[in-house]
């Protein structure tokens, strides 16, 4: 199948305007579709799905109504579940117990077990290494 | 809108653009140095603001530009890297974000072909040798194609040499053509020449001055019948009727085409033959050497006098190397080792210079700190990836900078390239890493390797590692990893420290090392200081140190560490006394025995003595087979035979004629051991007894893994340095067990043990049960190996949940299930090294992997880069990079040279490193 | 003839654009001071974010300060970190006599093409009985010296 005919059936594939992208992007696309393995073709209507969403991100005054209309839509459900659990609708859901989270430490952590007799290097090391971590979660 | 006012609108705007874009161009000139923010934020003016908007605008767009040239020209990953730069200045940027996704495609599409092309051919090459070299003595039967042609070149060019012309050569010719019927009766010696020469057309003359000399007469009598002979024939004959002394008699020559009739010592005096040899043939010379000139048990090729090159007052040339001492300090907990390498390089030229030095490591260390020490300064070196941090070092390199880049070439062999060392300044680099003991019958080891060894690497290979002779330039081998070797009697100098502490609450029965002098103190009945002798400090062997604990029997135990990352666990599982092998079912033992140029000397007989007592240990039910491999393998049966005392003093002869030599191709011996067709009622076994010294380990490994089937591998690693990677991947994927014959261990009790206990394993299909509170994830290895008796199998893994006191290990031995119970220690739950254990046994497998499912490889070498820089480990994807900013050194970066190595002990130089 | 004027004066903004080639486009390594300035209490454990808000900046080493042997290693910092573009750095020492007033704790070497920004926020900071104590953190733009010089 030639590129033109190839182009021709992504594009009635994928459900894009391209002319709407910009001109770097869609020739970039269009250069580098074609010639892809014919066996991924459902990847690419993916990605070019995925793209094309990247560039019609709601932008300002344009797109700002839906975000509103998300924001409404959590807003609502929110509601809904205080309503639910006030009147006791769903005595299964009980939400849990909170899990107890030990709070991370900081190096002051590390430098007090150094100073106590008896402390290991490596348990010390394994304080000042958390106390360093950026995973584990801050708890205040 | 007229036109006039058109045109002024749109001049307006230009020099509006002018104006800005020269008020960028200053700001830019001026903001050279770097800035960085202090603590509070800072508040800038709306003027500086736009400016900088627009030159982050215009990198954005050269950016954007050069993208799209890589993607023009289908180089992908520069394409990828520059989007990473326009993300990095601009998160959001639509272009980055639109585009990236193809583009890692595309990536991923071309480096599969090229690593799927390279694989194809590498195992066409592999299994085309396979093939060729299983036919015996085929080097002979291997006629080229256009022989015909090469015979005639052939000819040509011999008759040249020998001054034969084309007149001779008719001549020749002619001589050779049979005769149908030649009869003399009587005639006269002269007419039967002017017979043969009217009969013939060749040119026949007589010397009748030396044949009269000789006294025979024109007319001596000829007498002769002959049938279907050739005139030469039919000339010998009549010549030999004539001739009357015996020491000079007559015969004839060929010269310009002419046959002429001569005596002997007429013929010699007049042309003497000579000897010619063509470039690329071999001249074969056969002599005996004159007793006393061969060294004893000195049997490699081309020896008979080796020639030890001194100086002048006899004493060895000290040769000034890079690389001035290695400091190995180590400290044993548990089964769990943490070790600090400090290597002090030093420049002792009048230039500055890049230090490069090729060092082993025990391949299944966790490596997690890198250091460099320059002065008294200590910069703690970061890891990123391998490509990455190349780039870095040679940015840094480029620029002056003293910079370090440790990489790693195999999971035991690593490069440390130190840049811009100046004259007679030290620069320190100190690497920490975490490993594991083996324990095996009683003795926990702890082995530190100190030289890797010269490989040999099949034809064809380039990612293999080169040995070189020192000062050889570099890429003279044509392998991506080289290592230069001292020649014998060269010295470099360099030495090594090395302490080990070791540390075992429940006493100490007993510590030695058989492969070092070393001083041990025993500060308590638990702890035990180790550190080689000042006499022995020559890196050129293994450290291997062994101890007993106390009590006789080491118990089953798990290791818990738990932190803020993670919780991590280390099980250690060890058959109990009173289990006992199942009832031994019968073998086919295929011995695989390397006799390379590498194994000649101490290591080719140690391999003899375990051969020995291997061959007069087995079992009257097993069959078996011997295989050595060098250059080519040779089987001693044509299929594996029952163990008679006929077919083992056969073997016995076979084994002790064998003399080292040649290359290492062990790629068609593991062929040929695991392709024979294989009997139903014998479980095969291949012993395996090598140095490992080669360079195509991993084709090696993945060759074992698909073939092995229902076979099992037992490796044995000898000499003094041999290859731990290939010799423990070989049990590891051989779903066997290793073994070490170091040259002062005895051949026989490694041998004997190891069939007493390894020749059938104790426990199999073993499963584990952590209980219903822990939820144990992510375990390695992840294919359980059987449990033999006398050693151990250990388990890393990742869980969350509560800890259960004990661990049940579920199993089978012969027909019966069987239970093992593992306690838990509870208490202690820091232990920071199993993080890094863990990782690097995850890495171990998730590269292990790479061989049993090859189209995978992409994702898998995603995630052993993703695993080694999520826990800042050292592995094939990742490296460690150190560079000093503050300073740089002045002129060019210097010249690169090599720390050469000397040979380890018991591998002859002139066997194993190709001069050139 | 005014067409012509037109079209010079569109094109000089492209080409004035196109030829500035900014002089800090160019791959370069930069050292960078982390001082901790904890006024008049003797200062035993720091620890700061640093944060690349700017540029393309790659960490290639870390050292520790110049505060006799107090602060000489290299400190604490989480290697997951340098791929984020975030690091946390933090030290401590266990002497009695901890510095007072500006410290240089730490330097960080990196690799930067083009201008970059960080910035650097405090997370903690301690004396030597372990009470939290004030300070401000900071970092400088260490210059590179061409000649080399021995740590004293």
């Amino acid at each position: 199948m030639n590129q033109t005919r190839r182009r021709k059936a992504y594009m009635a594939m994928a459900p894009i305007n391209d002319d709407n992208l910009p001109e770097g992007l869609r020739a970039d696309l269009h250069r580098l579709t074609p010639s892809l393995p014919a066996g991924i073709a459902h990847r690419e209507r993916d990605l070019l799905a995925q793209a094309h969403s990247a560039l019609n991100q709601p932008r300002g005054r344009r797109t700002g109504w839906r975000w509103l209309a998300a924001g409404a839509a959590v807003a609502a459900m929110l509601l809904v579940a205080v309503t639910a659990s006030r009147s006791g609708g769903n005595p299964a859901a009980t939400p849990p117990a909170p899990v107890a989270v030990a709070p991370k430490p900081t190096i002051i952590d590390a430098m007090i077990a150094a100073r106590r007799p008896g402390v290991k290097q490596p348990d010390i090391d394994q304080i000042a290494m958390a106390a360093v971590s950026i995973d584990s979660p801050e708890v205040h | 809108m007229p036109k006039p006012l058109v045109y002024t609108f749109i001049a307006v705007i230009c020099i509006l653009v002018m104006a800005a874009c020269s008020t960028t161009k200053q700001s830019a000139n001026t903001s050279a140095q770097a800035t960085v923010a202090p603590s509070a934020p800072t508040t800038v003016s709306s003027s500086w603001q736009t400016q900088m908007e627009a030159e982050r605008a215009a990198t954005i767009a050269a950016l954007i530009k050069d993208a799209r040239r890589y993607i023009s020209q289908n180089k992908y990953p520069e394409a990828l890297a520059t989007i990473d730069q326009i993300t990095a200045v601009d998160p959001t940027n639509n272009y980055a974000t639109g585009v990236r996704p193809l583009i890692e495609e595309r990536a991923l599409t071309q480096e599969q072909r090229v690593y799927r092309q390279q694989y194809q051919r590498n195992l066409s090459k592999q299994l085309n040798r396979g093939q060729e070299q299983q036919i015996p003595h085929d080097s002979i039967y291997r006629y080229p194609t256009n022989w015909p042609a090469i015979s005639d070149d052939r000819d040509r060019l011999f008759m040249e040499e020998q001054s034969v012309g084309e007149a001779d050569h008719a001549t020749r010719i002619a001589l050779g053509k049979k005769q149908p019927l030649v009869r003399f009766n009587g005639t006269a010696l002269d007419e039967v020449i002017e017979l043969l020469r009217d009969t013939s057309g060749v040119q026949i003359i007589p010397d009748w001055e030396q044949i009269e000399r000789a006294g025979i007469g024109r007319k001596a009598a000829i007498q002769t019948r002959l049938r279907d002979v050739t005139l030469a024939g039919v000339l010998d004959e009549v010549l030999r009727q004539v001739s009357t002394d015996p020491k000079n008699p007559l015969t004839y020559t060929v010269d310009e085409g002419v046959v002429t009739i001569t005596t002997v010592a007429d013929a010699k005096n007049t042309k003497r033959n000579r000897l010619v040899t063509r470039a690329g043939e071999e001249l074969w010379i056969i002599g005996r050497v004159a007793a006393g000139e061969t060294q004893p048990g000195d049997d490699s090729p081309g020896s008979g006098q080796l020639a030890v090159k001194e100086l002048k007052d006899g004493k060895e040339q000290l040769i000034p190397v890079p690389l001035k001492h290695t400091d190995v300090k180590a400290s044993i907990a548990a089964y769990i080792s943490s070790t600090t390498v400090r290597q002090q390089f030093y420049n002792p030229y009048a230039e500055k210079i890049e230090a490069v030095y090729v060092f082993p490591l025990p391949e299944n260390a966790a490596i997690n700190e890198f250091i460099m020490a320059v002065g008294q300064r200590k910069i703690r070196g970061i890891i990123r990836e391998r490509e990455e941090a190349k780039q870095l070092y040679q940015e840094a390199r480029a620029q002056g900078h003293v910079a370090s880049l440790l990489t790693q070439e195999r999971p035991n062999v690593f490069t440390q390239s130190v840049a811009n060392i100046e004259p007679s300044k030290q620069i320190d680099i100190e690497i920490t890493y975490y490993h594991t003991l083996a324990y095996a019958d009683g003795w926990y080891e702890w082995a530190f390797p100190m030289v890797v060894g010269p490989r040999y690497n099949p034809a064809g290979s380039t990612q293999g590692v080169g040995a070189a002779p020192r000062g050889g330039k570099p890429g003279i081998t044509g392998q991506a990893t080289e290592v230069q070797y001292l020649k014998p009697g060269e010295r470099s100098g360099h030495d090594i420290g090395l302490s080990v502490e070791v540390n075992c609450p429940a006493g100490l029965e007993e510590i030695r090392c058989a492969s070092h002098q070393v001083n041990i103190e025993r500060p308590s009945a638990g702890r035990a200081i180790v550190s080689i002798a000042p006499s022995d400090t020559l890196p050129n062997k293994d450290f291997v140190l062994r101890y007993r604990v106390a009590g006789g029997q080491i118990k089953s135990g798990m290791l818990v560490h738990r932190d803020q990352k993670g919780s991590y666990f280390n099980l250690m599982v060890y058959p109990p006394m009173d289990l006992r092998p199942q009832d031994r079912i019968p073998l086919e033992m295929v011995f695989l025995l390397d006799v390379s140029g590498s194994m000649s000397g101490d290591p080719i007989n140690q391999c003899k003595a375990a051969m020995r007592c291997a061959l007069s240990h087995m079992d009257p039910h097993d069959t078996f087979q011997v295989i050595t491999f060098s250059g080519n393998n040779r089987a001693l049966f044509d299929r594996a035979q029952p163990v008679t005392k006929e077919a083992t003093d056969r073997a016995m002869h076979f084994v002790e004629d064998t003399n080292a030599g040649r290359g290492t191709e062990m790629m068609p011996a593991i062929l040929a051991a695991l392709t024979a067709p294989q009997d139903e009622e014998h479980k095969r076994v291949v012993v395996f007894l090598t140095d490992g010294f080669v360079g195509n380990e991993d084709d090696i490994l993945r060759a074992v893994h698909d073939r092995l089937g229902p076979a099992r591998i037992f490796s044995f690693g000898v000499g003094s340095s041999p290859n731990r990677y290939l010799m423990d991947g070989l049990a590891r994927i051989g779903r066997g067990a290793v073994a070490y014959l170091g040259l002062r261990d005895s051949g026989e009790d490694v041998m004997r043990l190891y069939f007493d206990r390894v020749a059938a394993p104790a426990m199999t299909d073993i499963a584990f049960d952590f209980g219903e509170n822990m939820k144990p994830s992510e375990l390695y290895p992840a294919k359980k190996s059987d449990l033999f008796v006398g050693r151990p199998i250990i388990v890393a893994g990742c869980f969350s949940g509560e800890l259960p006191r004990q661990v049940q290990v579920h199993g089978r031995i012969g027909g019966r299930a069987v239970t093992i119970s593992v306690p838990v220690d509870t208490k202690c739950t820091t232990n920071p090294a199993l993080a890094a254990i863990w990782a690097r046994q995850k890495i171990t497998d998730l590269s292990d992997e790479m061989f049993m499912t090859p189209n995978r490889a992409q994702e898998l070498v995603l995630l052993v880069k993703q695993t080694a820089l999520d826990h800042g480990l050292m592995s094939q994807y990742t490296a460690f990079i150190a560079v000093d900013s503050s300073q740089r050194t002045v002129g060019d970066h210097g010249i690169s040279v090599a720390v050469p190595v000397v040979m380890p002990e018991g591998v002859k130089y002139e066997t194993t490193v190709p001069e050139k | 003839m005014f067409r012509l004027l037109l079209a010079c004066f569109l094109l000089f903004p492209l080409w004035s654009l196109a030829a500035e080639a900014p002089a800090t486009q160019t791959v370069r390594f930069e050292t960078v001071n982390v001082y901790i300035d904890s006024g008049d209490h003797p200062l035993a454990a720091w620890q700061v974010e640093l944060k690349a808000t700017q540029g393309d900046v790659k960490i290639v080493g870390v050292e520790g300060g110049d505060h006799r042997d107090l602060y000489r290693d290299p400190p604490y910092y989480d290697p997951k970190a340098l791929t984020a573009g975030r690091i946390i750095l933090a030290s401590y020492t266990t002497a009695d006599t901890a510095p007072k007033g500006k410290t240089l704790v730490a330097r960080v070497h990196l690799r930067v093409f083009g201008d970059f920004r960080l910035s650097i926020t405090p997370m903690a900071a301690a004396g030597p009985t372990g009470q939290s104590i004030p300070t401000t953190a900071s970092t400088a733009n260490a210059p590179t010296t061409s000649t080399p010089k021995d740590k004293e």
